[in-house]
């Protein structure tokens, strides 16, 4: 943590309180608690099943996620989760729950031709691999050339063939039309749901932020919407809890897209977590489930 | 980024020092590349249905090998790839030896073995390769891979 005290400033909770009114104090306690550690196996290198012996053998406590069979919470452990000869390996990525959903709700087949828009550090891109066995493409851009570096890196270490790592401004998939089957945009934001991961995070609420965030979110999902072949599949992400960013987007997006259709998402064990306003998608609130707030929409393309 | 398709004659040449050195018979699909200086990647054909220099690439596929005149060492992915099915010079490391390596260590050992660089097994997997002392295995693992802390 970065901070040793959480602040909310009252601006934060006047916000959040108008949006989930009653559960407010519930809302902010969940922020004050440390996220549950999971780890995302990598099945290109071992089975859920081997590394779950293999670390309990060593004292390790885990236990599997329900919805994602290649996930595992760590409850105990006797080294670091990034300082294991398992980890060096590849044989798992340190990822949370959250992050997990929407590779799998992208749900790439074996012979898609893939963009993962904002792919850095590279967690998701890593799953897109492993779940398409190596095979397709995946163009994973990231727009800080210093994050390519961390990308590559990870990407090699997860033993990930099938990608092609670009830089530059996601805005500028637009000068690429309908290329990619499919599309992840998990979006630069705010980050308000990834409280629990940092603190400061909350001391910076600002209401400025969010909507200078969004401008840039919607542009990015234009670009990648005309980068997306006809009947092709985009999901957009993000790891923050305010509306604009979200819901707001993704009305704006439907109201000005013809072509587009919001998908229902359907992920056992989050039926009863949806946006605001939108049924299709997941919203994930930490006071409701014991996880990082994260947002997820699909959209497909007529 | 640079890119430049290997010569056949150099193609041969790394095919015939992964037979040599590690018994292994590369896949008819590794196409080979340089990108950057004496780096071979390993690159898939499909990538080159999309329009590479407009897309602004820094890396495609997976870097294989460092590959000059004299000097011949796979990467840790290349390492594992080639090692699953390597018939010779591997070296079958404890997991002590393991973690001294990924460290950044050398270590004691007798070898047994006539390659330069030798795949490393632990019982958890390969962990990349090592220089041959004959007495000793020298860590290759960057800095940057290498484990820090141990908790």
């Amino acid at each position: 943590m970065s901070s040793k005290k959480p602040v909310f400033k009252d601006s934060f909770k006047d916000y959040f309180g108008t949006l989930i009114s009653g559960e407010l104090d519930e809302f902010i306690e969940s922020c004050k608690k440390p996220l549950p550690e999971s780890i995302r196996v990598n099945s290109l290198k071992i089975s859920a099943k081997e590394l779950k012996n293999n670390l309990t053998a060593q004292g390790w406590e885990v236990i599997d996620v329900p919805f994602y069979k290649n996930a595992l919470i760590v409850k105990k452990r006797n080294a670091s989760l990034g300082n294991t000869l398992e980890h060096f390996m590849g044989q798992y990525y340190v990822q949370e729950q959250s992050s997990m959903i929407p590779p799998l709700v992208l749900n790439p087949k074996t012979a898609d031709l893939v963009l993962d828009c904002c792919a850095s550090p590279g967690s998701k891109t890593t799953q897109l691999s492993e779940m398409m066995n190596n095979e397709g493409v995946i163009v994973a851009n990231d727009m800080g050339i210093g994050r390519i570096s961390i990308l590559s890196s990870n990407l090699e270490r997860m033993g990930s063939r099938n990608v092609m790592v670009t830089n530059g401004d996601g805005k500028r998939f637009k000068l690429f039309p309908e290329t990619f089957d499919k599309i992840l945009l998990d979006a630069p934001c705010t980050g308000y749901g990834a409280i629990r991961k940092d603190w400061s995070i909350a001391k910076m609420f600002n209401p400025k932020s969010y909507k200078f965030l969004a401008n840039i979110q919607r542009d990015l999902m234009m670009s990648c919407w005309t980068a997306l072949k006809p009947k092709g599949e985009m999901v957009y992400s993000t790891c923050t809890l305010t509306k604009e960013e979200n819901e707001d987007n993704v009305s704006e997006f439907l109201d000005k897209h013809s072509d587009a259709k919001l998908e229902n998402i359907s992920l056992k064990g989050f039926e009863h977590h949806r946006g605001i306003g939108l049924k299709e998608s997941i919203r994930i609130w930490p006071h409701r489930i014991d996880m990082e707030g994260f947002f997820i929409a699909k959209l497909v393309k007529k | 980024m640079r890119y430049s398709e290997l010569r056949k004659k150099e193609t041969d040449t790394i095919k015939g020092l992964l037979f040599d050195n590690y018994g292994f018979s590369m896949p008819k699909s590794w196409n080979l590349y340089y990108l950057g200086k004496n780096k071979v990647w390993v690159v898939k054909e499909e990538f080159f249905d999309l329009p590479i220099q407009r897309l602004n690439v820094e890396v495609m596929g997976f870097y294989l090998c460092h590959f000059e005149h004299d000097i011949f060492r796979l990467s840790i992915l290349g390492a594992q790839l080639v090692g699953e099915n390597a018939s010779k010079n591997v070296l079958d490391i404890s997991l002590k030896e393991a973690w001294e390596l990924i460290r950044g260590f050398d270590i004691d050992k007798e070898t047994n073995l006539d390659a330069t660089y030798i795949i490393l097994k632990s019982p958890i997997g390969i962990i990349g390769v090592g220089k041959n002392h004959k007495t000793k295995v020298l860590c290759q693992i960057k800095k940057n891979r290498r484990v820090r802390n141990l908790n």
